[in-house]
């Protein structure tokens, strides 16, 4: 029988392969240990220790609920702030070409933008964490209310003022800087309040800042699908300790589906149609 | 990318400012700064765009450079 010849490129990727497979099995059997530790102790800590983790985790949690969010909004709102105001003075003063001041007032704007995305996320957050303690738990709702009912409704409007200082001041800060960059960059366009404001912004970005946003989101959805698979951990050792349900496995798994579907697609439509690429 | 250019030359010599260059190209005053600088390699329409503003060829404004 005659022995099939490998083109050069064949070769070149069994040489290839050949060449990654020892880090790639060496993953896998590290990833089959963690796998086999993670499954024990969770045996273990369930056994054991469930009982004090969740209590601990509960107390935490009621603190941290009500008055966590304004913390934490708060502090990004004052940075924000601050940049916000620094970047304002620079602009007004700024000759429109030195570059370093530019650079400068654009990284502002970034930094802001990013802390805008948190506040909303922390409100979100920590209106989830009180309302799980205030509301989550039959047991615990019903110990709550027969303590005080004043103080657990006073709860409850904390909780949702948290969401509402947090949403509104993500908001605020987004208009702010948003009007910044235009300002700085007139040929861009579009108003945070727009529904299609994120199409209309891209849509006004040139070839170079098209470029940016596209490896960025390359770089986030790579982060993202990284996350999905270790979240996928946590909430199996969650299945398992604290038995908080498949619900929330099956949620990380969507997400990641989502993701991952979603790149696959595109990249599949924009080979049919290349000419879209460039829009 | 090695691609050396003149664009601030020429520009220069057009008497406008990046910012005005920006607009005659439909690009950003930064992505001009950033050409000018060699931090970006523009699109091919994009240079023939630049090359037509200033009134010479593309090879005048851009020389590409093999690396060592």
């Amino acid at each position: 029988m005659k022995n099939k010849e490998f083109t050069p490129k064949q070769q070149e990727n069994k040489k290839e392969d050949r060449k990654a497979l020892k880090g790639f099995w060496l993953l896998m059997l590290g990833g089959f240990l963690v796998g086999i530790l993670v499954g024990f102790l969770s045996v273990f800590l369930k056994d054991v220790w469930r009982a004090e983790l969740l209590n601990g985790l509960t107390k935490a949690g009621s603190i941290v609920g009500i008055y966590g969010g304004y913390v934490v909004i708060t502090v990004l709102l004052v940075i924000s702030i601050i940049m916000y105001k620094k970047s304002r003075r620079e602009f007004a003063d700024w000759d429109g070409e030195d570059e370093e001041v530019y650079n400068r007032m654009d990284t502002r704007v970034s930094y802001v933008s990013w802390f805008s995305q948190l506040m909303m996320i922390a409100s979100y957050l920590f209106l989830a964490t009180g309302a799980y303690v205030n509301l989550g738990d039959k047991e615990r709702t019903k110990a709550l209310l027969d303590a005080s009912f004043s103080g657990w409704v006073v709860s409850i409007i904390l909780v949702l003022g948290s969401m509402i200082y947090g949403l509104v001041a993500s908001v605020i800060m987004q208009q702010k800087m948003v009007n910044l960059a235009k300002e700085m960059n007139p040929e861009k366009h579009g108003s945070i309040y727009d529904m299609k404001f994120n199409k209309k912004w891209l849509e006004s970005c040139d070839e170079a800042e098209k470029f940016i946003t596209y490896k960025s989101s390359y770089m986030a959805m790579q982060a993202g699908n990284y996350t999905c698979m270790l979240l996928w951990m946590v909430c199996l050792i969650g299945m398992l300790i604290f038995e908080i349900g498949i619900l929330p496995l099956c949620m990380v798994l969507i997400v990641w589906l989502v993701q991952t579907s979603t790149y696959a697609l595109r990249v599949i439509y924009f080979a049919k149609h290349p000419s879209e690429v460039m829009k | 990318m090695p691609l050396k250019n003149s664009l601030k030359e020429y520009r220069a010599k057009l008497g406008v400012n990046q910012q005005e260059m920006g607009a005659l190209a439909g690009v950003s005053r930064q992505t001009i700064s950033q050409i000018e600088r060699g931090d970006y390699s523009p699109s091919v329409t994009l240079a023939l765009k630049l090359a037509k503003l200033c009134g010479v060829s593309v090879e005048d404004i851009f020389q590409y450079e093999e690396d060592e």
